[in-house]
């Protein structure tokens, strides 16, 4: 068979040579069990964002009954656990435990929106495909948005039961009036 | 001029429809379309089927969110500079034998998308 061939009208550009070099020849097609796995970690792909919002949601619970707790024991012990301290001790213990209750409560909030998203979106499919490809991208871009803010709650909470443990011991061991 | 009859759904994995499919990238007729917004990478694979020629879009996710630690702990993700991509012609074309709600001639193709 003879080819033929026609003077092109332009010779490539620097983008048509890096498009052609975008991809290469793979050594071998994929196996049964390869697509097996593809298909089994696009299951994964769509499990993120529920997998992300149950443990916000488990975050939230605990949290919430925490802050209760805390915030009662606060409120009813308050005053009188501080009663006899001087005023400088009584001004660190107000700051590190009213501190660690808005910490607290920080952290609620941000496990709160991790569970469910901070404002609502509107979005249509065509926005979604031009922005993100596909939906299982867009779910797992708002999986990785929360899986961030629950991260910032438990760090936030962590702070929070830092300042509280360290208010709680200055009403022990600080000297009174 | 009668239509050539669609081929027969077949399940096959064969090197030559990887081989075409990369003749087909090379001449730009099959396109591989990069997403990362949001940090979820997405590549839309979009054009004729290797082996039945029907045009077929697919997406595929190439990141998933495990275990609870959230994106930034443990992150071993090293950048690579390669992208495997194994797919599935999903055309929705009529091909002969083609089990109940099967779609697509069978043949699947791997696809090797540099990065780096």
């Amino acid at each position: 068979m003879s080819l033929r061939f026609r003077l092109p009208d332009e010779p490539p550009t620097a983008a048509d040579l890096a498009e052609r070099d975008r991809f290469r020849l793979p050594n071998e097609p994929p196996t049964a069990a390869d697509l097996a796995e593809r298909d089994r970690f696009q299951a994964m792909v769509r499990e993120s964002l529920p997998s992300v919002r149950a443990s916000a949601e488990a975050w939230r619970n605990g949290l919430a009954a925490f802050v209760t707790l805390a915030g009662s024991a606060v409120v009813i012990k308050g005053r009188t656990t501080t009663a006899d301290l001087s005023v400088p001790w009584r001004l660190a213990v107000t700051v590190l435990i009213g501190g660690g209750l808005a910490l607290a409560v920080a952290g609620l909030w941000h496990a709160l929106a991790a569970q469910s998203g901070a404002r609502p979106l509107v979005v249509t499919l065509a926005d979604i495909h031009d922005e993100y490809g596909s939906m299982d991208a867009f779910e797992l871009a708002l999986a990785i948005g929360a899986a961030r803010r629950l991260t910032l709650a438990r760090r936030t909470v962590a702070l929070a039961l830092a300042c509280l443990f360290i208010g709680t011991a200055l009403t022990w061991w600080a000297p009174g009036t | 001029m009668s239509e050539e009859p669609a081929l027969d759904y077949l399940l096959t994995t064969d090197f030559k429809w990887t081989r075409r499919a990369f003749e087909l990238l090379q001449a730009s007729r099959l396109t591989v379309d990069p997403y990362e917004a949001g940090g979820a990478p997405c590549f839309v694979v979009s054009g004729p089927c290797p082996r039945c020629e029907h045009h077929m879009t697919d997406r595929q996710v190439t990141t998933a969110l495990a275990g609870l630690a959230g994106p930034d702990r443990g992150a071993e993700g090293r950048p690579s500079t390669e992208v495997l991509l194994d797919v599935t012609c999903g055309c929705v074309d009529g091909h002969g034998n083609s089990p109940e709600g099967k779609v697509g001639c069978g043949a699947s193709f791997r696809i090797a998308v540099v990065t780096g």
